[in-house]
Formats: structure tokens, sequence, C-alpha cells
């Protein structure tokens, strides 16, 4: 029996009679395109007579609607079975899937790594360190600005700025499905000269070698990868396409060229697909080959059955027509480059009949207030001060452009001491996790600090850290001097000095319980590093989420040791510093990370990146740093995220880099400045659609702000008076 | 105790010693029990034990009649033989290689055999085939780190020498089978090149590997005087576990049938664990033909009720045959099994949880034994392994694995002594990656000094551990800091200091020596760390015999290196020292079982509950992947101009699983506990075979009544 009820809408009961065959869905924000999606899979697991081995295969882009995803089908179905009726997936989970089945047939092990993000960055930043080594001025006269060419942070910044035009180049070329070798071969042919191309494919090949010594392979890979397996084997091929008579695919505008080929050949001619997206919310695209393109033409494709989800419940009308409004403008873009791209299109959000009601407050935008970011940032926590004093029952969120304005956001919301949750590159709680245990690692790797011995116990107290008892225990030990008489005494003993047992036999009894702790985890220092973790977690963490995730981080750290025998206690430290501080992303096991469902944060503030916020919505969005900068025009005066200040011409490196790369797969010319100028456009057509996305994911009440940012002379994102004048007009 | 057998049992144990039986069964119907009480009768009956022969696959399985030899009410005399394919062709090879040296070294013949280890075929590798690898770009299409490429190289020229074809032919078997461009299979023409490069080095310098030792029996065996060596000496034979053995052994055991008087050949059904090592079931079941007669068990002597229509449900729903016992009317088949209860099902940790409440529900209210308890995973990691036990232990449960210890390169002791060496040793040229740090002092000096802490280890390494190197105690004249680190403390580390010190003044020592003065000489006195300190003393001296096997292997190849630094080099690499066998896998009744579920399978034992965990690991039905080598395609019985499909790799999955879980399931008395978890230990949700059918065997089992819990408890 269903454990949730759903009554779907004409539009969306249309979509529900689906049986087979091929079935595009254009759908609004707001539209219920999951909540459809999920029906449909439910309805089929139950309908379609399965066999052991058969699934009904859901796709979708990013974990976090992953896990929503699967919830909702299994609350549909309500049935306590262990759900292999179905498999949801994002698409990099299926390629690993695809792969891990067949690991020989691309040349794997079954025991092959996935080297993640911040490896992959390590292993480019060693090949390139070894690059610079050779060719000391590399690109310094080629690319930097004559005034930047002597200057030494400048040339340091280009350095840096290598690692990610080399990393984009490489993500590129492995969408290419093109081999280092084989780009070195057209490069010795090609009649014109390609620096960035030559640096580039020098650093792919170093990054292959160091991926194979690893054995492991990277996310991009993954994709490639389970192409290729598809293609080896037609059989294996056949298997799978048997094993997903059904594939479903939601937010289908922001799959990629290879992730598309790869559903396409798992469907086949005669297969069954459903595929869901709003191409108005595609917001993937920036050094990727994602396109909404490719789902429009989906839509017209023969033999596909096109529906649309025009209809949102979601919002109040003012904001619904505050976002149909950014449409027509887009449509009617000042600048006819970016218009032809139409980066937002048609259909317009059709309002129901139970959508919120409108009010004063559903749209506020602040376009006249000309702030500085810390500014804009008191502004809002003001503001959320006073609305959530009368608003405690209500789901609200700060979204901001990227992941570091979102930590900014967090400390200003500490300061005024707004319960906030942060959902940025790794969830609180898994940052809490590894906090602490970088706390007690960290006093481990040093323990004669008495400040790293007070860290700890606050760690191993945290659930009373704000009782007076607490904090006048940490102040203690912080100001033993001498750690080991309190941790190992011998001729005498720091807790028998400082204690009164007689006095304060608690407080004797609490710091003897951890000492007795503090033996255990010192003696632990002796084991493997999982060993280590799993043990202080243990001994710290209650709850089966932290448990959960400190055992993912511990088999992440072994994994990492395993690679690099030479690191030791201290590297561990330095590693949970960085899952703490948000600069390393792990795989999160807490409901923040897996299905992150915004009603569970009532009267506290969600700080979150746009592009993570997609597909959820709160009853208020602040969304701020709505600026010419986050969200250019394409405007002369613009500035634009990828043209460094050092760069001549006000070239965008990445852009050429992957230009040049271009003309070595097509063999085309390759002429400089083109790439950088379509850079500018496709990202301007592309942070319209972010601000469409942002606008959309309030339900009651929207607040813009935006910042004049470091040098003060930022102005309003250009849709911004235009749709302020429509509002107070 | 001894177990009263079946009639059946009784007739084969008792057979005339002039008989030759083939016996076979499935697990649990009491085969090993009806060879062990074989033995027995053979030498109560006069039979001289030296002419008698226990052939096993590998020396595990031989725990029973090991068991039975070591008997105390057995009359002292001659022994048993208990061998394996490894232990007898190395013994032959070593007595008789002089009748073929035309085969070995054409330049020094004559000159002292060397077998090599695994760790030393794994340094071999390294060592001639890295430049090869790097000079050529070889494998630059293979994702896998080194230890494992080399490792599927030696792999492969055991197969050759299993299976008896010539090294030389690997690459173009593979080729021939396996499906893909020619660009992608040029990875087995490398192969092909780095095991003929191995190769020829190993006969240039008398070096044997496994593969080379196997080609050279083969040779020995057909020269006659061997195999009239060993007809003569044993003229009974037990052989277990066949189906498990290679084609080497079968040809062998073929053999010394003719001239044996008795055999007793035991061939368990459905098994065949060993398949990806080269086991071949087929050549086993060949021999019967060779034997007088064959008996087959077919009662299970362990299964209850509810387990046999557990096992037959499972046999239904993954072969699609009929229900013969026709349990699912009855429910009685859902009664053996129990599912992680649905609140502990959602992370790994929970599910961990919940296995150690129940087996202590299971000893505290159920009576259950520890040793009648065993938990199975497909794969053991250490974190899993260390995670079971630390919750076992909370609850005062005693438990013990089987599977090869840890490195011993992961071991606090080794890396002691390890960073000794480095600091006697100061003429090694130590890259910078694994030059000694400060932290490697602190953990040396609290393990290699009695009672040291974390703290005062680490302010005797801040301040006497500078420029590479240990200063004396006394060069600390801040006397808080000496009152700090204590006198008695500063006294040990004067001794370990002066011992370095000393060391460093005169010759230098062959590493093992050094290792074995270390520990004689300091380590092992009062007041330091491996004082009557067993479980180190036994690490130490692993870590010994490897050095001084190292030292004569790497001798032997007379290269101009220092062996002590390049010892220690491979180490710290992980190359060496890094698996080790425990001496004895012994089986503990007052303790429970941790195994990968291949190594319980293989060892011999029922029990009363099993517990499954991770379900939803691909791999309890997938073969070892290697993208080097594919054991079904160089066994025996593959067939010339086959190609290998999905249609294989499918069957092939279900088998794997078929066999283990139906292995698992008749190696059991009462109850299975079935571990699952929505997401992994990695935070990933899988979605293997074994859960799939545990979905489908759940949606289709009526669930148990109340008239049947009460039969269960008669069970």
């Amino acid at each position: 029996m269903s454990s949730i009820h759903f009554t779907p809408r004409p539009s969306q009961a249309e979509i529900l009679k689906f049986t087979g065959g091929k079935m595009g869905v254009s759908a609004v924000p707001g539209s219920g395109k999951t909540w459809t999606l999920s029906y449909l899979a439910a309805n089929l697991v139950r309908e379609t007579p399965l066999e052991m081995d058969q699934q009904i295969l859901v796709v979708t882009l990013v974990n976090a609607a992953r896990g929503k995803f699967e919830q909702q089908v299994r609350d549909f179905l309500g049935e306590d079975s262990l759900g292999t009726l179905y498999r949801v997936r994002t698409l990099h989970g299926l390629a690993n899937d695809i792969v891990s089945e067949r690991p020989g047939l691309v040349g794997l092990a079954d025991d092959f790594q996935i080297v993640d993000d911040f490896e992959a960055s390590d292993i480019i930043k060693e090949a390139l360190a070894a690059w610079f080594t050779m060719h000391k001025d590399f690109g310094i006269e080629e690319y930097l600005a004559p005034d930047h060419q002597n200057n030494d942070k400048s040339r340091f910044q280009w350095r840096n700025e290598a690692t990610s035009i080399a990393a984009d180049f490489i993500k590129r070329a492995k969408d290419y499905r093109r081999r280092p070798e084989d780009l070195r071969a057209v490069m010795a042919g090609f009649g014109q000269s390609l620096p960035l191309a030559e640096m580039c494919v020098h650093i792919y090949e170093a990054y292959e070698r160091g991926l194979r010594y690893r054995g492991g392979v990277d996310f991009q890979d993954l994709i490639r990868l389970a192409l290729d397996a598809l293609e080896a084997d037609p059989d294996f091929l056949a298997r799978l396409r048997r094993r997903w008579p059904f594939i479903l695919e939601d937010e289908a505008q922001d799959s990629s060229k290879l992730q598309e080929e790869i559903l396409r050949m798992l469907v086949g001619e005669k297969g069954n697909w459903v595929r869901v997206g709003d191409p108005n919310q595609a917001i993937y695209e920036t050094f990727t080959t994602a396109s909404p393109q490719f789902l429009r033409n989906f839509l017209k494709e023969p033999g596909v059955v096109s529906r649309e989800l025009p209809v949102s419940g979601r919002s109040a009308p003012a904001i619904i027509s505050l976002a149909n409004r950014l449409i027509d403008w887009s449509l009617r873009h000042p600048n006819e480059e970016i218009r032809s791209r139409t980066p937002l299109a048609y259909p317009h959000i059709e309002p129901a009949d139970d959508n919120p009601p409108d009010g004063p407050a559903n749209v506020q935008l602040h376009v006249d207030m000309k702030m500085s970011a810390e500014e804009e940032r008191i502004f809002v926590a003001q503001s959320l001060k006073q609305w959530l004093t009368q608003n405690a029952d209500k789901t609200v969120a700060v979204l901001l452009p990227t992941n570091p304005t979102g930590a900014e956001m967090s400390k200003v919301l500490a300061k005024f001491q707004i319960p906030y949750i942060e959902v940025l590159k790794t969830t609180t709680s898994t940052r809490q996790v590894a906090g602490s245990l970088y706390r007690v690692a960290g006093f481990l790797a040093n323990p004669v600090d008495s400040q790293a011995l007070s860290d700890a116990f606050v760690v191993w107290m945290r659930k009373n850290r704000d009782e007076p008892e607490t904090r006048e225990i940490a102040a203690l030990l912080k100001r033993a001097g001498r750690v080991e008489q309190f941790t190992a005494p011998r001729e005498s003993d720091w807790l028998v000095d400082n204690v009164s047992r007689n006095d304060f036999t608690e407080r004797y009894d609490t710091l003897s319980r951890f000492r007795t702790l503090i033996r255990r985890w010192q003696d632990a220092t002796q084991l493997p590093i999982d060993q280590m973790l799993l043990t202080i977690s243990g001994d710290i963490f209650h709850e089966a989420v932290d448990i959960a995730t400190a055992y993912s981080i511990a088999v992440h750290m072994r994994g990492m040791f395993d690679i690099n025998p030479e690191h030791r206690l201290k590297d561990c430290v330095a590693e949970l510093k960085e899952i703490a501080l948000n600069r390393r992303k792990v795989t999160g096991l807490s409901d923040e990370d897996e299905q992150f469902d915004p009603s569970r944060y009532k009267g506290q503030v969600v700080v979150m990146t746009l592009h993570r916020a997609k597909g959820l919505e709160w009853d208020r969005v602040h969304l701020m740093s709505t600026n010419n900068y986050d969200f250019p025009s394409a405007d002369p005066f613009d500035r634009f995220i990828g043209e460094k200040y050092f760069a001549r011409n006000e070239l965008n490196l990445s852009a050429e880099a992957l230009a040049q790369l271009r003309a070595l797969t097509d063999g085309t010319d390759y002429r400089e400045g083109i790439a950088t100028q379509d850079a500018r456009l496709e990202y301007a057509a592309e942070r319209l659609r972010l601000l469409y996305v942002g606008f959309t994911r309030a339900k009651r009440e929207l607040v813009v702000t935006w910042n004049t940012g470091k040098m003060g002379k930022l102005i309003p994102a250009k849709p911004l008076p235009y749709l302020n004048s429509f509002q107070k007009g | 105790m001894s177990i009263r057998l079946t009639a059946e049992q009784e007739s084969i144990a008792s057979a005339p010693v002039t008989e030759k039986i083939y016996l076979s069964g499935m697990a649990g119907t009491g085969k090993t029990t009806t060879g062990v009480r074989r033995l027995r009768r053979l030498i109560e009956s006069g039979v001289p034990a030296h002419s008698i022969m226990v052939l096993v696959p590998q020396k595990r399985l031989a725990l029973p009649y090991a068991t039975e030899i070591r008997n105390p009410r057995r009359k002292a005399g001659a022994e048993v033989t208990i061998a394996t394919l490894g232990s007898l062709s190395h013994n032959l090879v070593g007595l008789f290689w002089p009748l073929i040296v035309r085969d070995l070294s054409r330049e020094n013949p004559y000159r002292r055999l060397t077998f090599l280890s695994l760790e030393m075929v794994q340094y071999l590798m390294f060592k001639l085939l890295e430049p090869v690898i790097e000079r050529n770009d070889y494998f630059n299409s293979v994702n896998i780190n080194r230890a494992r490429l080399f490792s599927q190289i030696a792999d492969n020229l055991n197969k050759s020498a299993i299976v008896g074809f010539p090294h030389t032919d690997i690459s173009a078997r593979l080729k021939s089978a396996l499906p893909g461009s020619q660009e992608s299979l040029h990875i087995f023409d490398d192969a092909q090149a780095c095991a003929n490069i191995f190769r020829d080095y190993c006969v240039d310098n008398n070096l044997l590997d496994f593969s080379l030792q196997l080609e050279i029996f083969r040779k020995l065996w057909a020269h006659g005087v061997p195999r009239a060596y060993l007809s003569s000496r044993y003229k009974h034979l037990i052989a277990d576990n066949l189906e498990e053995d290679t084609p080497n052994t079968h040809m062998l055991i073929g053999d010394l049938l003719s001239s044996a008087e008795s055999a007793l050949l035991i061939s368990d059904e459905e098994a065949g664990y060993r398949r990806f090592l080269g086991a071949d079931e087929t050549s086993a079941a060949a021999l019967e033909k060779l034997c007088d007669r064959s008996c087959r068990l077919i009662e299970t002597r362990v299964m209850s009720r509810s387990v046999q229509a557990f096992l037959a449900e499972l046999q239904e729903t993954m072969t699609g045959s009929e229900n013969i016992g026709n349990a699912r009317q009855t429910g009685r088949a859902r009664r053996a099994i129990e599912l992680t209860a649905g609140p502990k099902s959602r992370f790994h940790t929970q599910m961990l949880d919940w296995v150690a409440e129940t087996v202590e529900s299971l000893i505290n209210e159920k009576g259950a034994k520890q040793g009648s308890i065993v938990i199975l995973a497909p794969l053991l990691h250490d974190s899993l392994r260390f995670s079971l036990v630390t919750r076992l232990e909370q609850k005062k449960i005693a438990t013990y694995t089987l599977r090869p210890s840890r490195p011993l390169h992961a071991e606090p002791a080794t890396r002691a002594l390890v960073t000794i060496a480095k600091l006697a040793h100061p003429q090694w040229k130590i890259g910078a990656r694994r030059q000694i740090n400060s932290f490697d002092i602190v953990q040396m000096l609290t393990c290699a000094i009695a009672e040291m802490d974390l703290a005062r280890a680490t302010l005797l390494a801040d301040v006497l551990f500078r420029k590479s190197e240990l200063h004396p105690f006394n060069t600390i004249t801040n006397a808080e800091m000496r009152a700090r680190i204590s006198e008695v403390f500063g006294e040990r580390y004067g001794r370990i200091f002066e011992w370095i010190e000393k060391y460093k003044s005169s010759p230098a020592e062959t590493i093992d020596v050094f290792l074995s003065r270390l520990f004689g000489e300091v380590l092992s006195q009062s007041g330091f760390g491996f004082h009557r300190d067993y479980d180190a003393a036994r690490i130490v001296s692993n870590l010994i015999d490897s050095s001084r096997t190292f030292r004569q292997a790497a001798s032997q190849i007379g290269d101009e290196i220092d062996i002590g630094n390049e010892y220690v080099r491979m180490v710290d690499a992980g190359i060496l020292a890094d698996q080790y066998e425990p001496r004895q896998w012994r089986k503990r009744p007052d303790a429970v079982l941790i195994a990968p579920a291949y190594t319980f399978l293989l060892s011999n034992q029922a029990v009363d509950y099993q517990f499954w965990l991770n379900i939803d690991s691909p791999a309890w039905s997938r073969r070892l992947y290697q993208p080097l080598t594919q054991p079904y395609v160089l066994s025996r019985q593959w067939v010339d101009g086959d190609i290998w499909s999905d249609e294989h790799e499918r069957q092939t999955s279900r088998e794997v699983l078929y066999r283990v879980v139906t292995g698992l399931v008749k190696r059991c008395r009462k109850k299975i506990h079935i571990g699952y978890s929505r997401f992994d230990e990695r935070g990933n949700e899988r979605a293997g075979d074994l859960r799939t059918m545990f979905d489908y065997l759940l949606r289709s089992l009526p669930p148990t009544t109340e008239g049947e819990e009460v039969e269960a408890a008669d069970e």
C-alpha cells in the first residue's frame, strides 16, 4: 500500500498514461515533475511483469535528487521489500555500475579506485610543477599582459590558473573521447602553434600515467568507459537492455552528449524511455558538453511523444509572474548574440488553483539599495532575524552563486545568532563529524599541546559543550602546562593535584573517564589509520548517521594512505581539516546529503548555492549577490570569472585552451579571442537561467539583493531594473 | 569425541586395504569424516604410516587429517605424509633436479636452485620489469597498480604451468578468446613480453617461481625416476577436495593409482571454489573411472529441516528447478533465515550493530556456543573486521579471524624495527618520501620502550631528533624538560641510542642479523617494549625470516645492491612482508569466527549460525576480474576457437553465486542471518545479485506460522 497520496493534475495524468515507447516532457519549475516521474516509476514496477534480474531504471543528475526520488518511489510502492525492482541512479552512478560489472572490458581490475576531483587536481599540480621546472617562463610572454609579465604575484597566479586550465582541458578531451597520444599525434602535424594545448597535452599524458599508477579512474573516465564497455560487447549491451526495460530520466536538460549517448544505447531502437526536463533550468553547461538543446532536439524526434507540464502550484502568482517576465526579457535581450542563443524560452509558467496567496511581501527586489558585500550580508541577516521571530514554522533559504560566499554568509548568521544549516560542498553534519575527528586526531598528533587537549575534551563533551561545567573543565585543561602529567602521570598526577576528588567528585570522574579514553586513543595511533579513526568515532559519536559518516571518512582515509604509504598522522589531520573546512568533498550520508528536505528545517536558515538548490523550494528565499559579475550580460564593462586580471587582452585562458583542443579534434583553424567572446555569451546565457532557477525556488516570498563587489564598481544584474520597474508599475 | 558413522561411511572407512574408492557427495554429508576414519583404519590395520600419503589442494584443508595424526592414542612411529602439489613438487624438484640440468641455466646449470616465495616474485618483477614497462610504455590502457599487475603476470605463468601449455602461448590464447579491438588487446602482448623476460631471467639464474617449479616437476615426472620413487614409497593414497585441485595433481594421482594398493579419492559436489586458481572439476571427475568402486553420500549430517527447506527454495529460485521438498507450502524455509531489522538497515554501521546484538542474543538468550557462529562477508576488509571485533569485544564476545594476517609492514613492531634500521644505516641513501620523520620516531619510541606514552615520546622526538638522526639524552640541559621526560625513559632511550651508535661504528651486519641482534640485545630486554611480548616476538621472527629469505635470494641474483637497504625499501613500499599466512589455521570453539565467505568454504567446517554481511555487494557473485588474465580462458576446459561472450560472463556469475550460497547453506545447521544495509561502507548504494535474489525469494515465501515456530524449537 502506498504510504503517500498523490492526485495528479490533468497534465500529469497524461504522462502517467505512458505504457511504452519514447516520451519527452518539458516541465516548468514547481510542476511536480519529480512526483509525476516517481509515481510513474512506481506504477511501472507494479504493472510490469519483471523477471528476477529486471528493474525499472530511474536516472537523475545529482545525488541529492537521487535520494529524494528513491524515497518517493519507495513511498508510492509502500512495500517492505529490499527494493530491487527499481534502481535510482545518478548518471555517474549508472556509469559506475556498468563499468564495475565488466571492468575487464575497459582495462580495469575489479577493485579499481575512483579518484576524486581533489586527488585529480593533486596529480595535475604535480605534473605542472615538473612542466614549469622544465619550461620556466612558459606562457608568460604569450598569455600575460605586458605589465604583469615581471610581476611575481601574477606569474604565480598564472601557474595556479594553469591547474584549472589543464583540468578543464583534460575533462573536455575525455568528453571527446580523445586520448593524450591521439592528441599528441595530431599536434605533431598541425600547422599552427597551440601553446596551451601543448602544455595541456603534456599534463594530460602525465595525468593518465598518474591514474594508471594508482589503478584509478576519474569521474569523467567513468562516463567514457561506460560507453566504451557498451560499445565493446554487444551482448553485454543486450543484457543491460533486457535488465532495464524502462528508463526514466529526470533533469534531462543537463545531460552531456556522452551521458545522453549512454542512455540512448541502453534504450535502443525499441526501448522505453521517458525524459523529463526543463531547458530553462539548464545550469551545468559552462565547461561541459551538456546543452539544453539535446532535450529540445529529443522532443522533436520522430516517434517521440512530446508532453508539457506547464502548471505550477509552487509559488505565489506574483513570483510566477516575475519569472515569466524574466523569460520575456531574455527573449528581447539587448545583446543580440545572447538573444540568439535563447537562454530562456516559453512556455510561461501557469499557476494552478492552489498556489500560495498573493501578498505585499511576495517579491522584494532591492535593486535601488547599493551595498557592499558585507553590508548586503548584514542586511539579509537583520531581515532574517526579524522574519524568523514571526515565522518559526516556515522554511527559508539564502541562495548564493558560490560556495565561498555561502561560507561568508554563514559566519554572519552565526554572529547574529540566527539558527542556520549550511549545505555547501559538504553538509554541516559531515563537516561536524570531520571537525570532531580533526580535533581529536589533532591532539594525538600533538599530544603535548594543552589547547589541543582542551579541544579534544570539548569534542567528547559536545552535547553539553555550552554547559558552564564543560567550559570550566576545558579552561582548566587549557591551562595544564605539562599535558603528560594528566594523560600519563608518573611522579605527579595533574588530576589529583588540580581537582579535589572530595569537593568535585563529578568533575574528577569526568576527567578520569576522559583520561582513560585518551590513553585508548593514544594506543590507537599504532593502528592503521582507518582503525584509529574508527576507535575514536566509536567513543565520541552516538548517532547512527554520525557513526556511519565517520566510517565512510575512515574508509576514505585508508584508501588515501594505501595510495600514499609515506602518509602519517599529520596528513590525516590535514585531510580532516580540509573536509571540516569545506574545501574537500567526501560522500556524506546524512539526510542533507542524500535527500535534502527543506521542510525538516523550519525556523532555520538554509545556506546553499543556487546550483544545489535546484529541485528544492522554501517559503522565503533570499537571492544574494545578483550583480553584473555573478550575472553578467556580456556588456563591455562586465568582468567575467573566467577572465583573469593578469591575462593579456582579457583572454579567458580556459576557454582558449578548449578552443585549441577543438581545433585539434576537428582539424579546424584556431583564432585567438573567439572562444573568450563565446564563453562570455554562453556564461551570460547560463547565468540568466540560474537567476530563473533562483526566482522559482520561492513559494511565498522572494527577496533579491545585490552588492557592489570587491572594488565597489558592480551594478545590479541587467534584467533587475527592468523587472523592478515592472514590479513597481 | 568420535563421531558415529553411518553404515555407508563405515563400509568405506573399513574397506579392504586393497580397494580404490571414489567418494562424492555434497558438503556436510560426512566425506572428510569418512576420509579421516579411513586413515585411522588403515593404520589400525597395520599399514605402515610412512606408506600413506594424504593429498589436499591446500594445507588448511588437511587440518582434520593432521588432528587425527596427532591423536595421542596413536602409536609412535613413522609419520603419514600430508602433501599439496606445491610441497610435493618442491621436494621432488629439490631432490631430482640434476636429472634435467639441460633445462636450467645454460651458463651455470649446477648452480644451486632457489625457490622464490610470492613476495620474492613480486620483488623480482618490480626490479626487472618496471624499467621495461616505462621504456616501452607498456600497459598504457590498463589502470591497475603495479602490485596487481605483477601478480597477474605471475598468475598467467602459473596457469600455463598448471594447465600445461607453453608459457609463450599465454597472449595468443587470451587474444583468440577475448573480444576487443586490436588496440585493446595489445596489453596481452605486453603481458607476454614481461612474462618472457621474467621466465628467461629465472631460468638463467636457477630461480624457481611456482610456475617454473611446476614445469620442472612435470619434466621430472616424465623422466620416470621421481615417479618410481613416489610409487614405491606411497602405497596408500587419500586425496580430499579433489575438485579444488589442479589438473597436474589429478595427473599425478592418476599415475600413482596404478601402483597404489589402496586409495580413497574424495570430491565435493557443487563446489570448485578455486577455479580462478586453476582448480579443475572435470579432470578430477575423470579419476572416478580409475577406481574400483564409486560411492556417493546423500544424507546431510548438518542441515536442520528448515535449512534444508531453505536450500531447496534457493536452488529452485536460482536454477528454476522444481522444489523437491515442497517446503513453500509449509513456510518452513522462511524460518531458516532472518533479515536485518528494518530500522537497522539504513547504514552499514547499523547493520554491524545488528550483527553484534544478534550474536549476543544468540549466546546469552539461546545458549549458542561462540564457536558455533560464523560471520561472513564476500570481502573482509580491515575496517570491517576491526569494527566487528570491537563491537563484539564490547559485549565480551571473543572472536578470531580466518584470513591472511595483517601485513608485516603494517605492524607497529615492524615499523619500529625499520625506523631503527634506517637510523643505524646512515649510508643508505633514502629518498625524501621514505625518510624518517618525527612521528616515526614517536611511534618507534612508544613501541620500543616499555610504558612509554605518546606525550613523552613526542617530547623526546621534538628535542632529540634533528637532521635525520638521534642525539644523546644528556644533551638536554633544560632540567624541566628532563624532568618532564623522566630519567627512567631518558635512560632507556639512552640504551637504544648507544646501541645504534655502537652498531654504526662497526662493520654493517646483514639485515637479518641486524634485526636479530636489535631484538635480542635491546628490545626484548626488561624495560623495553618487546619484553615478554610474544605477539611482537612472533612478528619480529616473521620479519627476520622474510629478510633472510630475501637476502639469500637477492645474493643469488648477485646484484650490486645493498641488500639491507633494498629490503627496507621494499618493506616500506609494501612489496615485501605483505601477506603472511598464520602458521596455523586453528578452529576455536570459544570464539566467534569472522571470515571471508570463500575462506570459510575451504575451512572444512559447519556451524549452527551464519551471518552473511553486505548482501548488496556485487562481490558475492563476481568472479575475479583482472584485465591481464582470464582464469576460464586459460583453463584446461577452454575449447580453442571459442570466444568468451557476455553469456559466459553471466553464466559464470550465476554459477559463482549459486556455488557460494548453496555451499554456505550446506554448512549451516540452524539459521542464516542476512545482513543488509541501503548504504555500503562508502555511502554508496549497491545492488548485487544476492540482494536481488533474496528480494525475489522473500516475496515468494509464505511467513512462518505459529505452529512452525514451535516445530522449529524442536529441531
